[in-house]
């Protein structure tokens, strides 16, 4: 695991719909290696910050740099390219392709051989448990699988940040206890993780940092205990 | 990236594939040595092989519907035309060079990939339209006015129906290729979510516009060939809508996205269709039309794809 610098730093992003403001004036920094936990009620901006990261929606305000390395307004396959994986809350799997194809898709560019990727995948599948599924379309795995097979098919291109958007809604708690199990091993190879996250006792579990938004600003940022005490999150969240 | 195995229950299914296409397409070698409606049989028959197999690769592989197909294939067999009648251009080089404009046009037509859905259908509709229209009004000394172009004098069945057979066998074997490739696992990903795609990597622009370009190749060459064979043009048979309709038909009958699909789905409705024009003139496009209803309602993947559906130790072997 590398030392605590900084992989990605968001200054002062924002994001307008029309007369909505989504996000405003957002600033964090991820610090590498870490669990990075972004929550707050629906609506909050959580999932446009995400697509703001990874090239999906150019940021109208603010600057994103990762690694030092300014990104936003890159194409979101140029954002995969330089090592930003992204999952999403409802599963982005191409449902009427193989299981194998799924995995292969972020790898199309990589000089190694066919084989190579192909053993790599396995390998993947293997350690979800998902070894059998290769020959089986996407449209023919569970809800959970499919999610599984998202997390194993962006680390195909070794990503060096992965944006997690909802990872444990509507999985199974086995499936659930993977997923711990995968982000744990993961950090500890060095992976760092922006999750975004309703589950509340997963995020306090998994993240070393927090920030909590509420229509589109940041009303807090801390660790787990300290979130869990913030005044201002129990009243977003609550409506006090 | 075609994978290694191959299960027990598909081995007859892998030799049908395998040798079924050469052997086709030996005896249809013979076939100009038989009577001549036979000949112009088998003519359309890979001309519409072809035409299904390439429209594949943009809609099938990719999921563009480019309504307006026809728009390659009527430029493939005016240029061809004008530039052997015209120019005098020797006929092959004058059928690639229609090959080389409908290319040309392709990338004229590509900033139309950025839109979608039925939007896309629409526009590109609309372009052959406008470029149906821009032919018949082009000044006759070039482009003979609503009357077309004459190929009389170069009128050679047999020599335009080898021609035909080496680009359906080219068009089958790109897509062949294309499909087993890192580029095919990408134009399918777009198909099937473009955003998703874009998010692990894949380039979404420069893969469809391989695709396009390509798609629009074979059947501009194809226009070429069949103005050969003909021997005559004009702009209503050239831009004629049936002709992209049959396409669709053709190639969703059999299964989009598949290498046979379209290649069953040509020889089993093309039979059809000239059975049910020869028994019902004036019922043929209601029968079509029902055809299309049907399709939709009850075969939405294909012959082929709902095979493979099925029977998923298929799917290695019939792609």
């Amino acid at each position: 695991m590398r030392g605590n610098s900084v992989i990605l730093e968001v200054k002062d992003i924002s994001k307008h719909f029309g007369g909505l403001t989504a996000v405003n004036r957002l600033s964090f920094e991820v610090q590498e290696g870490t669990v990075f936990g972004i929550i707050g009620p629906n609506g909050s901006g959580k999932t446009t910050s995400l697509n703001c990261i990874n090239g999906l929606f150019r940021p109208d305000e603010g600057r994103i740099f990762f690694r030092g390395r300014e990104i936003q307004g890159l194409p979101p396959h140029q954002v995969a390219k330089i090592g930003i994986g992204r999952t999403f809350q409802v599963p982005k799997i191409f449902k009427r392709i193989s299981v194998m194809e799924n995995l292969l898709a972020p790898v199309l560019s990589s000089p190694r051989t066919d084989q190579e990727l192909k053993a790599k995948a396995r390998e993947h599948l293997h350690s979800v448990g998902m070894l059998e599924m290769e020959d089986r379309l996407g449209e023919e795995l569970s809800g959970g699988q499919q999610k599984l097979l998202e997390l194993v098919r962006i680390l195909m291109f070794d990503p060096q940040i992965l944006l997690l958007d909802e990872p444990f809604a509507g999985v199974h708690p086995t499936l659930k206890t993977l997923f711990y199990k995968k982000i744990h091993e993961l950090r500890k190879q060095g992976k760092t993780f922006i999750l975004v996250s309703h589950d509340l006792t997963s995020v306090y579990a998994l993240c070393q940092q927090i920030i909590v938004l509420d229509q589109g600003e940041k009303i807090a940022q801390g660790r787990p205990e300290e979130i869990k005490r913030n005044e201002r999150v129990i009243e977003a969240y609550l409506g006090r | 990236m075609r994978d290694r195995k191959e299960s027990t229950p598909s081995r007859m299914a892998a030799v049908w594939v395998r040798c079924g296409p050469a052997a086709l397409v030996l005896c249809a070698a013979l076939v100009p040595l038989a009577a001549p409606s036979i000949s112009s049989y088998i003519f359309y028959l890979m001309f519409w092989i072809t035409m299904a197999s390439a429209f594949n690769i943009i809609f099938g592989l990719t999921g563009y519907l480019p309504f307006g197909y026809v728009a390659f294939y009527g430029v493939g067999a005016y240029v061809t035309a004008v530039m052997w009648s015209r120019l005098g251009v020797p006929i092959p080089l004058s059928i690639l060079s229609g090959g080389v404009l409908g290319v040309a046009l392709s990338l004229l037509f590509a900033p139309t990939l950025r839109i979608r859905g039925i939007y896309f259908a629409i526009v590109n509709f609309s372009c052959a339209m406008a470029l149906r229209i821009l032919v018949a009004n082009l000044p006759e000394a070039w482009t003979g006015g609503s009357l077309g172009i004459s190929l009389s004098a170069i009128y050679n069945p047999n020599a335009s129906f080898y021609t035909m057979m080496a680009l359906m066998v080219l068009t089958i074997w790109t897509v062949g290729r294309v499909s087993g490739s890192r580029l095919g696992i990408a134009l399918r990903c777009i198909r099937e979510d473009p955003e998703a795609a874009q998010v692990l990597g894949v380039d979404v622009v420069r893969s469809r516009l391989k695709a396009w370009i390509l798609a629009a190749l074979f059947p501009s060459l194809a226009g070429g060939v069949e103005a050969w064979y003909t021997a005559i043009i004009d702009p209503d048979s050239s831009f004629n809508l049936l002709i992209t309709t049959k396409t669709i038909v053709y190639a969703m009958f059999g299964g989009l996205g598949t290498v046979m699909g379209p290649v069953i789905g040509a020889v089993s409705l093309y039979a059809l269709d000239d059975l049910i024009w020869g028994k019902f003139p004036m019922l043929n496009l209601l029968i079509l039309g029902l055809l299309i209803v049907l399709l939709v309602l009850f075969l939405p993947r294909g012959i082929v794809g709902t095979v493979t559906r099925r029977h998923a130790s298929l799917r290695a072997v019939i792609r």
